[in-house]
């Protein structure tokens, strides 16, 4: 991943489609291989807070309560984006969502990279979200360096997003955790 | 849920004598080999938080570097939780010569009820033998970063469950159970406890 490669791996939902979240080649190859079109923004994985403080131009008060309350889970925040955060990212929206994820892999993913690892589901545009590595591999074999491969993930709703960039929070995507 | 066992063998002031405490013997034992035997049938798997990871290779854990060095006993605790596999920890100190296998099962058996499951005895919360669970990791952060390292400092943000020292004594006295042993004098007096005379 350092290199620019993308690693798949499971999360608490689907599995994910991870590159080095700062590095826009990286970011720009997530969406090449997926087909996805530039204007939707892709969400990252952090590993603690100082880390969303590292893509985020401000972390609100009101965003720190729902990191306590939430966080590792299925809430991903919409945050301000930092000037260093890729516009492949960002898709022009000056905004990134984080969350820090209670799957154990995806978290010790970001940890050992040391940085915020992207997160979209593992399939193609018009494919179903992955809920096992067979199935990321049916999508990616020989596009992606690797499969993280986890055993079945819980499927379900994925993640909620939240949008804490305007007062009161407003919900983007309702999904697995109730705000 | 899963639980991960975490023994704290961090921080600064382990030595006594010129040698680590967890490898000093009792009763024949490394005192840190009798704290794993207690808690492993206890969790689903143990890890190490140590920044001297060549003491303790003998153990053959998986050992993870203390995320704040300068955080104290709370830098250790963190680093544990962040690096647990398991939905909880169970952590313990590796100074603790008579971690009991029950009383560690009791407590572990407990970690469902709250963010934090912790033994009270006296005014004493047993921080080193307790449960912490994934949602204390953004509190924990947060005063770790602000410096502020008492350990119970964030409780206040989680749900904490106390178990009673009286649910702990038909194991054994809890003033020796979670002992730790920080001088010599302690060192004798774990000696004696363990039986092997003055």
């Amino acid at each position: 991943m350092r290199g620019g490669d993308l690693v798949a791996f499971p999360t608490e939902t689907f599995y994910g489609l991870g590159a080095a979240a700062l590095d826009a080649e990286a970011v720009r190859r997530v969406l090449a291989v997926k087909g996805r079109p530039e204007s939707r923004p892709l969400l990252v994985l952090v590993d603690s807070v100082e880390m969303v403080e590292r893509v985020a131009a401000a972390v609100p008060s009101a965003a720190r309560g729902f990191m306590a309350r939430h966080w590792p889970g299925a809430l991903t925040l919409v945050l301000p984006a930092a000037a260093n955060v890729p516009r492949e990212l960002t898709a022009g929206t000056k905004t990134i969502g984080v969350r820090w994820s209670s799957h154990p892999i995806a978290t010790g993913l970001v940890t050992a990279l040391g940085g915020p690892v992207t997160a979209p589901s593992a399939n193609v545009s018009d494919g179903a979200p992955p809920t096992t590595a067979d199935e990321v591999r049916a999508y990616f074999d020989g596009t992606i360096a690797l499969v993280l491969d986890g055993g079945p993930t819980a499927g379900g709703p994925p993640s909620t997003v939240l949008d804490v960039t305007v007062e009161p929070a407003h919900v983007l995507r309702a999904g697995a955790v109730a705000v | 849920m899963r639980i991960t066992g975490v023994i704290q063998a961090g921080g600064k002031s382990t030595r006594m004598g010129g040698e680590p405490k967890a490898l000093m013997r009792l009763a024949g034992r490394r005192i840190i080999e009798r704290v794993l035997d207690a808690i492993e049938p206890a969790v689903d798997e143990v890890l190490l938080v140590t920044n001297t990871p060549e003491l303790y290779a003998f153990l053959r854990l998986p050992m993870v570097p203390d995320a704040y060095p300068e955080g104290g006993s709370l830098g250790g605790i963190f680093t544990g939780l962040k690096a647990a596999p398991g939905d909880a920890v169970f952590t313990v100190a590796c100074d603790m010569p008579f971690v009991h296998a029950d009383v560690a099962r009791f407590v572990v058996s407990r970690a469902a009820e709250g963010d934090v499951v912790i033994p009270r005895v006296g005014d004493q919360l047993e921080t080193m033998h307790a449960v912490y669970g994934k949602a204390c990791l953004v509190p924990m952060e947060e005063r770790l970063r602000a410096g502020r390292l008492k350990i119970v400092g964030f409780f206040d943000r989680v749900r904490v469950v106390e178990i009673a020292a009286s649910e702990i004594a038909a194991w054994g006295d809890p003033a020796v159970v979670f002992m730790n042993v920080n001088t010599p004098d302690e060192l004798l007096r774990a000696r004696v406890l363990a039986g092997e005379g003055a």
